[in-house]
């Protein structure tokens, strides 16, 4: 075997074996020991409970009401947080992308969304509890515009939750379908406008299906980090709700039953991957049936 | 011809950047062997010390006079007491930290845990400042923790709005109030003494906390905070008039012009201490010695109760009549006046409280 034949083809140039396990290996060191290393030793921590055989902690989980209850509360707050976000995203990345035309505006449109990603998600929720308080921003606005005749309780709710949570998690949604958006050729939309279609039957049937493969990453990416948020969940509902992170937290933390809060942090990661590969499914199903019907 | 061009020139670039990779990882590996050995060349120590405003005190108190008086530099390690205790437990075979500061609660954890070890009192002589009360000892009467401050809760309220100032903690259920109080959740180190005071009220018993949980089913809270710093911007904020938490806060926030009282409740105090510990396994167990020797003299636990109210554990303490009005057991009282909580029987009850609390409390 020549030396060209153990040489991996690299966009479409051949380096030596060694070259790429030196180029390969500190990014796959790195993983090994700060993603899947950790990873295992949660796994292995799970199967050794504080008391009873090496399955209790899942045996409890699996039988009790209320960790399944606490579970499906974070996968609604997941779910709420992916739909507003990618309601709100979706309407301020088209703009940039088919309204703004000016370079200069669209930059500083750009940093404004990337701004907030500087600044800790513990600021930002200190910023929501003004906004969202007794004397805060909404709620005087509430009784000057008479829609409420007192202050109402918005902060420390699930509502509270689920906007200061949609509010650090959008700027992802928009980046990501900003960039599947900007990939859709203009000609496109020439093309649908001379063939008589409107701007509303243009973005359903053109703009809307080619930038799903954004949709998909955005909400995968929101869903994900909303569903694994630990600090906005705890500082906005002042306690009164409980999502897997807090949980988790809990049981490590306050608890110090590491055990416990392994095999919840086990089931929330299979859970969320099992609901992550049912939406992929979905869409490659709903891509796979759009792609016969163009056909047809 | 330019293919080849381009062919030659990334072939030589992934080829550098091999070459640079490896070069990289060799340094890096020189690096953590040599950074230790350089660390090691200058005393030095590291200590957990508490978050916020406390860390900032125990900083200014404690850690830089140490400093300045022994050239021993020292390096802060803050976190919340679970975090600290959390780290210990990881670390327990190879700590990086030398002294912690924890609180009460989960001192006799850590000597359960094996994460501290005994204080030998001939290498600590300053211990003989310190009430007999806050030295604490095992069974066998090793030294396990010595405390630094003493704490209670009390009730905050807000003087404008609550005109009639709060005399019990079952204040907080009066319906005027409702949605407008703050009670501690179970992340808050007085969590459960709290529980155990208002459970004993309503005639509970350490083996049975379901009059504490059912009432608190009834109470219409704002929130039930984990962190103290959320709860100042809410009463900052006004979002809350009334609850339950340290009046060292309540001191912090009338400083700043913030309009917030204290009332002492009659169904007794909940106490804790800020307890200084030895990591077990330090490699700079002599130069640990010396800071806590050093932290238990009187001038640096007396700046600590001038900055954070912390109630000095001290036979003889020194303090401005301002500090005396602030101190938890009132302008007139002594340490002797509080009522310590057993923690070995709180730390018992934790996981069962906690559970109980999560389960019937939380989402109500």
């Amino acid at each position: 075997m020549s030396k060209q034949d153990n040489a991996a083809p690299v966009g479409g140039i051949a380096i030596s074996d060694r070259q790429s396990f030196a180029l390969l290996g500190g990014a796959v060191l790195f993983m090994l020991i700060f993603f899947i290393g950790p990873l295992l030793l949660v796994l292995w921590a799970s199967f050794n409970p504080q008391s009873g055989g090496h399955l209790a902690n899942y045996a409890a989980i699996a039988s009790d009401d209320y960790y399944w209850g606490v579970l499906l509360s974070t996968l609604k707050l997941g779910f709420w947080v992916t739909l507003l976000s990618l309601i709100l995203g979706y309407v301020i990345a088209y703009y940039m992308t088919f309204h703004v035309k000016s370079q200069f505006w669209s930059r500083i449109l750009y940093v404004v969304i990337v701004l907030p990603l500087f600044t800790s998600s513990i600021v930002r929720s200190f910023g929501w509890i003004i906004m969202l308080g007794r004397n805060g921003l909404i709620n005087e606005s509430l009784l000057f515009l008479h829609l409420a005749d007192k202050p109402q309780q918005l902060l420390y709710s699930n509502g509270g939750v689920i906007v200061s949570l949609t509010y650090v998690l959008v700027p992802f949604m928009i980046l990501t379908l900003s960039s599947a958006l900007q990939n859709i050729s203009a000609s496109l939309h020439e093309a649908a406008h001379d063939l008589g279609a409107s701007n509303l039957v243009t973005f359903f049937k053109v703009t809307l299906p080619l930038s799903v493969p954004g949709v998909i990453a955005g909400s995968l990416i929101v869903f994900t980090l909303a569903i694994s948020a630990y600090v906005t969940p705890s500082v906005m509902s002042g306690g009164r709700q409980m999502v897997m992170p807090s949980l988790i937290y809990d049981y490590y933390m306050v608890q110090f039953n590491f055990s416990m809060g392994a095999a919840l942090s086990i089931v929330l990661l299979i859970s969320t991957l099992g609901l992550i590969s049912a939406y992929m499914l979905l869409f490659r199903h709903y891509a796979a049936g759009a792609s016969q019907g163009r056909v047809t | 011809m330019e293919k080849n061009w381009k062919n030659r020139n990334t072939r030589s670039l992934f080829k550098v950047a091999a070459k640079y990779t490896g070069q990289a990882s060799a340094l890096a590996l020189l690096f953590a062997g040599i950074l230790p050995l350089t660390a090691q060349a200058k005393d030095r120590i590291t200590v957990a010390v508490y978050t916020g405003p406390w860390a900032v005190a125990q900083k200014a108190c404690v850690l830089d006079p140490f400093t300045k008086a022994t050239g021993i530099e020292t390096v802060s390690e803050p976190g919340t007491s679970p975090v600290t205790f959390t780290k210990l437990r990881q670390q327990k075979d190879n700590p990086s930290i030398d002294v912690a500061w924890m609180d009460a609660p989960f001192s006799a954890s850590a000597w359960d845990e094996g994460v501290v070890e005994a204080i030998d009192p001939k290498a600590i002589p300053n211990m003989s400042n310190l009430l007999e009360g806050a030295v604490y000892r095992t069974d066998k009467k090793e030294i396990y923790a010595v405390g630094t401050g003493y704490l209670t809760y009390a009730m905050l309220y807000n003087p404008t709005v609550v005109k009639e100032p709060p005399t019990s903690w079952f204040d907080i259920w009066k319906p005027d109030y409702a949605g407008r109080v703050f009670a501690p959740g179970p992340g808050q180190a007085l969590f459960v003494p709290f529980l155990m005071v208002l459970n004993k009220a309503l005639g509970g018993t350490n083996a049975n906390f379901e009059p504490v949980m059912k009432k608190f089913k009834e109470l219409k809270p704002s929130s039930y905070y984990d962190s103290t710093g959320v709860l100042q911007a809410s009463i900052q904020s006004g979002e809350v008039v009334m609850g339950v938490t340290y009046p060292s806060i309540a001191w912090q926030l009338a400083d700043q012009g913030v309009k917030v009282a204290i009332a002492y409740p009659k169904e007794g105090l909940p106490t804790t201490e800020i307890r200084l510990h030895l990591v077990k396994g330090t490699k700079n167990k002599a130069l640990a010695e010396k800071f806590i020797n050093f932290a238990l003299q009187p001038e640096p636990l007396d700046c600590l109760a001038e900055k954070i109210f912390t109630g000095p554990p001290l036979k003889d303490p020194k303090l401005s009549e301002e500090t005396k009005k602030r101190m938890p057991w009132g302008a007139n009282g002594t340490a002797k006046d509080l009522a310590i909580p057993d923690w070995r029987e709180i730390a018992s009850v934790r996981q069962r409280v906690t559970d109980m609390w999560n389960r019937q409390v939380v989402g109500r």
